[in-house]
């Protein structure tokens, strides 16, 4: 949990919405909002257009943070919502978001496709493709405890924090959420192993 | 113990949430029932998969994006022949005061003369450019010009926004100085900068006088710079916002 930086944060400036308090959140939380924002969206440009909102919010609702979770937390649970608002708006715009996800996936680049030789860059990159995949196939709330757990490393109880629910519904929710996800990658493997085999027969 | 009675902690297995009584009853299931084992080694796998997700491109300059778009943006800036570098000495040499009033809410009418004190109380006043300003205007402009710290009073709706993008302003073109701010009674404040370059201080007023139109968060105003040598205005800006 991103916790190194908060003791920089005057909280109390913070909640008086001083700029540079402000801002000091905003370099602290940025990079952990922009890859919760990226890896729940799948998607770059709705990320940073996200992410400016969550913190459009941040700042609005300053006054109102109490200190009951850690800043951190708090931060998170506005990114977290606002990423959901952005999912459920995607979901009732089905025809518009299938274009607009069709012409943009092509902008989510990761940090590995530089590193290694083409055919295990081609291998890397279809692996990400299945996991994500498999990962929009999961319900919304199963895909956020994922996240938030596996890429944003949060505890048991910040999760609850974030999500605002009992920690046994986060325990219960992961192991579920763990067990769709290990079984869907495992269908998309056989999947694939079925289609690429009467390809191959038929080169001969 | 069996495959179902283990079957909701075996995702959880590596968690160090886990107890480790529960740990314990799924290693011993595991060590002794293959499809488990699988089980446990395709999670893990996955997992490992979604781990690799931690690394992540972020783009350059995402923060200064967020400041930018909270503290409202601020329309492309007109610059007027008055502050045109040619202009930028004189005005320097000149003692200059400026005089920055917010109001809120809008007042209906512009009435002159209505003048008080730079500690939060409204005042209104009429002239034109280069007329000779109103005595208000003149007193003052007389308390706050000079090399003296420059004083602003400010009366605002939302003094947290105000002081925002007046900080926000200043970084961009005055980096360094920082206004102490000071509330004023009534919702106003008492804003004052430390020996800045009137020229600085106009550049970074009228940045937020241009924030200010339809639509925006803000409703300041920079009302007028007076002369204080000659006591006349060099520049007025008096409608306040709505009018």
């Amino acid at each position: 949990m991103p916790s190194e930086h908060a003791e920089t944060i005057d909280v109390h400036r913070f909640r008086n919405r001083d700029p540079e308090a402000f801002e000091a959140v905003v370099r602290a939380y940025y990079d952990r909002v922009y890859r919760l924002a990226l890896r729940l969206l799948c998607n770059a440009a709705d990320a940073e257009d996200v992410v400016q909102e969550a913190f459009l919010k941040v700042h609005r609702s300053a006054p109102r943070f109490r200190g009951d979770s850690s800043l951190s937390t708090w931060v998170y649970r506005i990114a977290h919502n606002v990423c959901l608002d952005e999912l459920r708006r995607r979901k009732r715009r089905p025809l518009l978001q299938g274009r607009r996800d069709g012409a943009e996936r092509e902008t989510v680049q990761e940090p590995e496709d530089e590193g290694p030789g083409p055919e295990e860059a081609a291998f890397a990159a279809e692996e990400r493709l299945r996991l994500r995949r498999a990962l929009e196939s999961l319900p919304l709330e199963f895909r956020s405890v994922l996240i938030l757990r596996e890429v944003e490393d949060l505890s048991y109880d910040q999760i609850a924090a974030v999500l605002k629910c009992p920690v046994g519904t986060v325990r219960s929710r992961l192991a579920r959420a763990r067990r769709m996800l290990a079984e869907r990658l495992q269908r998309s493997d056989d999947h694939e192993l079925q289609e690429r085999f009467p390809s191959a027969a038929s080169l001969r | 113990m069996s495959c179902r009675s283990v079957s909701h902690l075996l995702p959880l297995f590596d968690d160090p949430e886990l107890a480790s009584q529960e740990r314990e009853s799924v290693a011993a299931h595991v060590a002794r029932c293959e499809a488990c084992a699988a089980e446990l080694e395709a999670i893990r796998s996955a997992r490992q998969q979604l781990t690799g997700w931690r690394d992540v491109r972020v783009p350059a300059g995402g923060p200064q994006r967020v400041m930018a778009k909270v503290y409202a943006a601020t329309p492309a800036r007109r610059r007027l022949p008055f502050l045109a570098p040619q202009w930028a000495g004189l005005l320097a040499a000149c003692a200059v005061a400026v005089v920055l009033w917010i109001t809120w809410p809008p007042a209906a009418t512009v009435v002159p003369e209505t003048a008080e004190s730079p500690d939060g109380t409204p005042m209104l006043f009429t002239a034109s450019h280069e007329e000779a300003a109103p005595h208000a205007l003149r007193s003052l402009a007389s308390d706050v010009a000079g090399s003296e710290p420059v004083q602003v009073a400010v009366r605002t709706a939302d003094p947290s926004l105000f002081v925002a993008q007046l900080v926000a302003k200043l970084a961009e073109e005055a980096p360094g100085v920082r206004p102490d701010v000071q509330p004023a009674g009534d919702g106003g404040l008492l804003v004052q900068f430390e020996k800045v370059a009137p020229r600085v201080l106009h550049g970074v007023l009228m940045g937020l006088n241009e924030a200010d139109g339809p639509g925006s968060d803000y409703n300041g105003r920079l009302l007028a710079l007076v002369d204080t040598e000659t006591e006349r205005t060099l520049l007025l800006t008096v409608a306040p916002h709505g009018l």
